[in-house]
């Protein structure tokens, strides 16, 4: 009996599940809405998005993009002065199923001297690398607002 | 106050005794009074009632001496009938003051023709990058009614004074790339080149256009 079903029994339900799990569970880091503003060669700009995590806990540890000299994660911080002033994050932790989100006077992708000029329209090349997923490349628009 | 019934029969069977109303004479001091109080009323510029941290007592705003971006002298008291924003800023800041500068450009997009009686001015506090050159590339991407401001460090130096700003540089930033901590908060001026109220940074930008419409409505 098993010598008749079972290869074709096997072939049954092993595969589906093979194939499932080929086909990529949903990647477990997503990026949403992302942008940066326009700016001249040389000066500065900062990109933002949403972090959204299907997976287990990570770090965002850096980024990095070829149009920009130094690229650092900032977060705005104003005191009740109102005076503002960026903080270096070494790290942001992205907890499980975190939805994080960089916006203007907050967390930001700082871009320093940049090595070329970001014009409304064009695309950038961003990479942010993480502790545990390594490194993730997205695109993000330059525009004027998000 | 709806005149009460004054009939007074003193021959009726039914004589209802209502107070009596007061004769003209007696009401002349009262009218009088009224008079030149809603008088004045009418003649008290209108105030209208701002958001952000209003001024209580509304004084000149300090004057200065700034060369704008179009390498045009600046003073406020060159301005009267327009109404002028005031932010202290830099164009090599990555986040609070483009978001600003962004935020200002919908709202004066929003006051269409009415723009042309308000200047959004900023100064920097990074005059030695910020040169009227580089501030001009700048300024240009945004709306026709922003000037870019410019003074030596020296005079610099006493315009923050009088406007309560700090700017420095912050030590932990590259010094090849050095960023300016400093206080983010936008001035209104009135058309008579009265500090009015200042706005400090996340401050919604509809209620500041609300502001600006009111402020233009009392000319």
């Amino acid at each position: 009996m098993i010598q008749r079903w079972g290869p074709p029994l096997l072939r049954l339900t092993v595969l589906p599940l093979v194939v499932a799990a080929c086909a990529g569970a949903e990647d477990p880091l997503e990026v949403r809405s992302a942008w940066a503003r326009p700016a001249d060669a040389g000066s500065n700009s900062a990109a933002y998005f949403v972090l959204v995590n299907h997976g287990g806990s990570d770090i965002l540890l850096g980024a990095s993009a070829q149009a920009a000299s130094m690229t650092f994660i900032h977060r705005t911080v104003s005191d009740d002065q109102g005076v503002v002033r960026m903080a270096p994050q070494q790290e942001v932790r992205i907890a499980k199923g975190a939805n994080i989100s960089f916006e203007p006077g907050g967390l930001h992708v700082m871009l320093m001297d940049l090595n070329q000029s970001l014009q409304e329209g064009d695309n950038l090349q961003l990479t942010l690398h993480f502790a545990q997923y390594g490194e993730l490349a997205i695109d993000v628009p330059i525009q004027d607002g998000p | 106050m709806a005149c009460p019934v004054s009939a007074e029969s003193h021959h009726s069977k039914n004589v209802r005794i209502v107070p009596k109303m007061p004769t003209l004479r007696a009401l002349r001091p009262w009218f009088l009074g009224f008079s030149i109080l809603a008088i004045g009323a009418a003649c008290q510029p209108r105030q209208v009632s701002l958001h952000g941290n209003p001024y209580p007592n509304p004084r000149p705003a300090p004057d200065f001496s700034l060369m704008d971006h179009r390498g045009n002298p600046f003073r406020i008291s060159d301005h009267r009938g327009d109404v002028l924003l005031l932010f202290f800023g830099y164009t090599q800041c990555p986040d609070v003051c483009p978001a600003t500068l962004g935020e200002m450009q919908w709202v004066f997009n929003q006051l269409g023709e009415s723009s042309e009686h308000a200047i959004f001015g900023f100064v920097t506090v990074d005059p030695m990058r910020d040169t009227p050159e580089a501030l001009a590339s700048y300024m240009e991407r945004f709306h026709p009614r922003f000037l870019g401001l410019w003074a030596p460090q020296e005079t610099l130096g006493s315009i923050q004074e009088d406007y309560g700003i700090f700017a420095a540089i912050d030590p932990e930033s590259d010094p090849e790339q050095y960023l300016v901590t400093h206080t983010a908060r936008i001035f209104l001026i009135d058309p008579e080149g009265r500090l009015r109220t200042a706005y400090s940074f996340g401050t919604e930008p509809e209620l500041i256009l609300a502001d600006l419409k009111a402020i233009l409505g009392e000319r």
